[in-house]
């Protein structure tokens, strides 16, 4: 693989095919468990270990691997790398463990990471699926990141626990509610699609879509998204 | 016809024992038994509540595995910690506030019954709302106490009614714990 194809496959994940701002997957833990900063990061680089790992194990299986029971292998293999990362944070992160709380289990049904297994690991080489899993995993890690800090400052008043003067004896607690959490992540896609000069589709189509590299339509009806495929390397 | 239909269960199977397999050696690994062990948090929860001491868990060593003492109380009572030189008795307690089981913390009591001090273990209330009540400057304000009544009149804490309620929830419990469980606390 060329060096200019690495960084491509690395570097996709975190702006133009971010998992949570492009192609809005994922959301239950971006909503649920944002509302620090730390606990965003927490979550994030567990989903990045999840990604890589099974990223890679699926790309060195994928000619051992019948087509029938492609899917419930995949699953087998994601939980087995979820129930691993829960075991090490438990035994080494447990405060962390019990403020990620259930999400942490159910990274095994995100899917970011069945979605990438199936369209990418499974069809490219170890080294780019791996690629692909730290990108869309640090990608993934930056949207809760920005979610959790935009949260923890506006809603708690503090940053990574550090109370941050004024903010902190009026915050707006809103940002910390549920509906908080609706809110920021409009406001961030906005910006960012605002930052990539996108502009609403005019009609709904394939080539208008943010999840057409994941679409399982058969090339004669997503002809008009060649351009979005290709980048994919479906 | 193998191909079809017993390759597939076979690799599904072969996949499944080698997963099982390695996450058997991880739980062996990682797997830490805390029971009866004062963990770095709960030795600073005690001092903050009842200042720096000799502390131990009480365990119940009648069964076959070594448990904390909960006096029959295992859904609020995590744990009894003393101080034998001191007589100070520290009772960690879960409670439900806005999340279940969100709130852990210890209750300082001296040997005269009065509430030496509370404070967190662990607080999994919603940052900046239910977590306002684990702040000492609130939990300061039942330092003394020694009846429910006294209890009672703290004010809740404003937007951490759930937490506040089952704080002070906790609190009686735990006196209620310790007049009727004195003796065999410090024996």
């Amino acid at each position: 693989m060329s060096e200019k194809k690495a960084s491509a496959e690395l570097v996709k994940g975190l702006i133009k095919e971010n998992p949570v701002f492009v192609t809005l997957l994922g959301m239950c833990p971006t909503l649920a468990v944002t509302t620090m900063a730390k606990n965003g990061i927490a979550m994030g680089l567990a989903t990045t270990f999840v990604l890589v790992c099974s990223n890679v194990v699926i790309s060195l299986l994928k000619r051992v691997i019948p087509d029938s029971v492609r899917l419930p292998s995949f699953i087998v293999i994601i939980a087995g790398f979820v129930t691993l990362i829960e075991f090490l944070m438990k035994g080494y992160l447990p405060s962390l463990y019990s403020a990620l709380g259930i999400f942490l289990s159910l990274i095994t049904v995100n899917c970011i990471i069945l979605g990438r297994a199936e369209v990418f690991a499974s069809k490219n080489s170890v080294a780019a699926s791996f690629l692909d899993g730290l990108g869309m995993g640090l990608g993934f890690t930056l949207a809760l990141f920005v979610m959790g800090s935009i949260r923890e400052i506006m809603g708690a008043g503090s940053f990574f626990g550090i109370k941050l003067g004024a903010l902190a004896d009026s915050p707006m607690l809103i940002f910390i509610m549920p509906a908080g959490g609706f809110f920021t992540l409009g406001i961030i896609i906005a910006v960012v699609n605002k930052i990539a000069h996108k502009k609403p589709p005019k009609e709904i189509s394939c080539a208008n879509c943010p999840s057409a590299s994941l679409c399982n339509k058969p090339d004669s009806e997503r002809a008009d998204c060649a351009d979005i495929t290709e980048v994919s390397g479906i | 016809m193998f191909k079809q239909f017993v390759l597939p269960p076979l690799v599904l199977s072969v996949i499944c024992a080698a997963v099982s397999s390695l996450l058997a050696l991880a739980y062996d690994a990682t797997y830490k038994d805390e029971t009866g062990v004062m963990t770095d948090k709960l030795t600073a929860a005690c001092e903050d509540a009842a200042g720096q001491g000799e502390y131990e868990i009480l365990l119940d060593d009648s069964k076959d595995k070594k448990t904390p003492v909960t006096f029959g109380e295992d859904e609020e009572i995590k744990a009894v910690i003393v101080d034998k030189k001191r007589k100070v008795a520290l009772i960690e307690m879960t409670e439900d506030g806005y999340e279940t089981k969100g709130l852990d913390f210890v209750v300082g009591i001296d040997e005269n019954g009065i509430i030496t001090g509370v404070s967190f273990v662990e607080c999994k209330e919603t940052p900046g709302l239910g977590s306002r009540a684990g702040e000492s400057e609130y939990l300061d304000k039942y330092k003394k106490a020694d009846n429910e009544d006294m209890i009672e009149k703290v004010d809740n804490v404003t937007a951490a009614t759930f937490s506040s309620k089952g704080l002070k929830k906790g609190l009686v419990k735990a006196l209620e714990i310790y007049s009727a469980n004195k003796e065999e606390i410090f024996k």
